[in-house]
């Protein structure tokens, strides 16, 4: 009787054991789950706000994301202004990768024409939507510290400049950057 | 060695990238602003006026300079816009602009007689002769040359030159006499230098098909790479083409420059700055690249006489290359 529940601990430590090597295809997993979409396009769209203008001129286009190792795809429309998942139907611009792949060039630890040159990244249909989305991804400014800067003076800003100091003299941002690289290898 | 170490300028084509640029060892920091006034005018790159400020205050507070390029040509019907650039430029304090039409550098130097001039590769100029004229009529205290002289030619103009040279180190390579090419209007209708682009996304297709990917311009097959060959991008002269009943690169093939191999000459010689290409690539790609040049650029600047190429650097540098490898492009040619 001990047998069957052992065994089933067992297999689920080492399910577990594997996403956890595996962090890309958990977290693009995870990305696929629907509830989770919802919550991270309302990130998203939070923070490409200030690139409305550009997302305007993307008006409508409709673009597929194909996880070629895990079989999925994610479907997303641009509408307003916004980024909004979307059903079937035709694509104006498909990008398929693999899962890890995609979460390095998610989390801007890859080059996406390093991938593109090494065919590891496809790109077909309207280009200049595909390159329109990868240059402003490349340019939102993940500014964490802006909050802090907001309390009121001297206070915020003081508290930010200790902050960005730390940061800048053990060059923190840049050993996390390495540690994610490194657990993320191409 | 009596010359001092060259300066690595790097290209930021957003904020991140400006930012992974200071923090992976660039001494300069080259960027456009979000118009047709520079050659990498492609959709939502470039800077914004806001941008351009925090940027700047980015670099200054690390004691890195801010370049500007502004560096296509205007047409008579649309001279406000780029004026415009340059009066910003000089408001905003940028360390030097980077411009290549003589009218505007004319401007520039009539209006704002301290503001920096460098002399962008678009100008073409290749002679110290043509250097000498840039230098006397408007001041320019530096030029970035074009990708297309041997070294002997280089170090001859260096010699001669009235101006600091900044040179290409790394990047994808551009290999008309830059500025004057005509390939990419004849197929898309726009260039580099009047419309800050070649090979514009619009014009630009790819297909996977079952013999691979298949690469247009404007609906003209322009190459197509089997499954595991390696590609680079979509410009008329690394297209391939039939001239006798074979198809292969009749201009110029994938690849990416490279000058660690000779660091130490151009050391020697006195070149002021290296160049990367490629504000158009990503913040991974300026932070890796940055790195490998700085190191090496020290190491060089340490022993010039015991330099010598890690693996490492080239391994990834060859790896962010157009077709994954690299060459020492017209620089190693034997005839000049
Ligand atoms: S076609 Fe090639 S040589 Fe001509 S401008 Fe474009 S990249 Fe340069």
């Amino acid at each position: 009787m001990l047998g069957f529940p052992q065994k089933h601990m067992t297999k689920t430590f080492m399910e577990h054991g594997r996403t956890l090597t595996r962090p890309f295809i958990a977290a693009t997993t995870i990305f696929m789950d629907p509830v989770f979409t919802a919550i991270f396009m309302g990130l998203a769209n939070r923070v490409l706000a200030r690139y409305q203008a550009d997302f305007l001129q993307m008006e409508g286009r409709r673009i597929v994301v194909e996880v070629s190792d895990l079989g999925k795809s994610l479907r997303l429309v641009i509408r307003r202004g916004k980024i909004a998942p979307t059903r079937a139907g035709p694509v104006d611009l498909r990008i398929a990768g693999n899962a890890k792949d995609l979460c390095r060039l998610a989390l801007r630890l890859e080059d996406p024409d390093t991938l593109f040159f090494a065919r590891r990244l496809v790109l077909e249909g309207e280009t200049s939507v595909g390159l329109q989305l990868k240059n402003i991804l490349d340019s939102v400014d993940l500014d964490w510290l802006a909050p802090v800067g907001y309390l009121p003076a001297p206070l915020g800003p003081r508290i930010r400049q200790a902050i960005d100091h730390a940061i800048r003299n053990t060059h923190a941002d840049r050993r996390l950057h390495d540690l994610l690289d490194r657990a993320l290898q191409p | 060695m009596n010359h001092r170490k060259p300066e690595l300028v790097c290209p930021a084509g957003g904020l991140p990238a400006l930012k992974a640029a200071v923090d992976n060892g660039a001494d300069a920091i080259y960027i456009g602003f979000r118009d047709d006034t520079n050659a990498r005018n492609f959709p939502g790159l470039n800077f914004g006026p806001e941008e351009t400020a925090r940027g700047m205050e980015y670099a200054h507070r690390a004691g890195k300079k801010v370049l500007l390029a502004i560096n296509t040509y205007p047409q008579a019907h649309n001279w406000a816009v780029w004026t415009s650039a340059v009066d910003r430029a000089a408001e905003l304090g940028i360390d030097a602009v980077i411009m290549a039409d003589p009218g505007l550098l004319r401007y520039a130097a009539t209006h704002y007689p301290d503001l920096r001039l460098h002399l962008s590769v678009q100008a073409s100029a290749t002679t110290y002769k043509a250097l000498e004229f840039y230098h006397q009529r408007f001041g320019i205290q530096r030029a970035v040359l074009p990708r297309v002289l041997s070294l002997q030619q280089l170090w001859h103009t260096i010699a001669n030159s009235p101006v600091e040279i900044e040179v290409f180190g790394y990047g994808s390579l551009c290999v008309m006499v830059e500025g004057r090419c005509a390939l990419s209007s004849y197929i898309t209708g726009r260039s580099p230098n009047a419309s800050g682009v070649c090979s514009p996304a619009e014009s630009v297709r790819w297909e996977e098909t079952a013999l691979g990917r298949e690469s247009r311009l404007n609906g003209v097959l322009i190459d197509r790479h089997g499954l595991n060959e390696a590609a680079g991008y979509p410009t008329l002269c690394k297209g391939r083409y039939y001239t006798d009943a074979q198809a292969y690169y009749a201009i110029e093939e994938p690849t990416s420059l490279n000058i660690l191999d000779v660091l130490p000459d151009l050391f020697h010689h006195g070149i002021a700055a290296i160049k990367v290409e490629g504000r158009q690539r990503s913040p991974a790609y300026v932070a890796s690249v940055a790195r490998v040049l700085r190191e090496a650029i020290d190491t060089c600047a340490a022993d010039p006489a015991r330099y010598l190429v890690r693996n490492q650097w080239t391994a990834v540098l060859d790896r962010l290359s157009e077709g994954q490898t690299h060459t020492l492009g017209a620089y190693h040619r034997p005839w000049h």
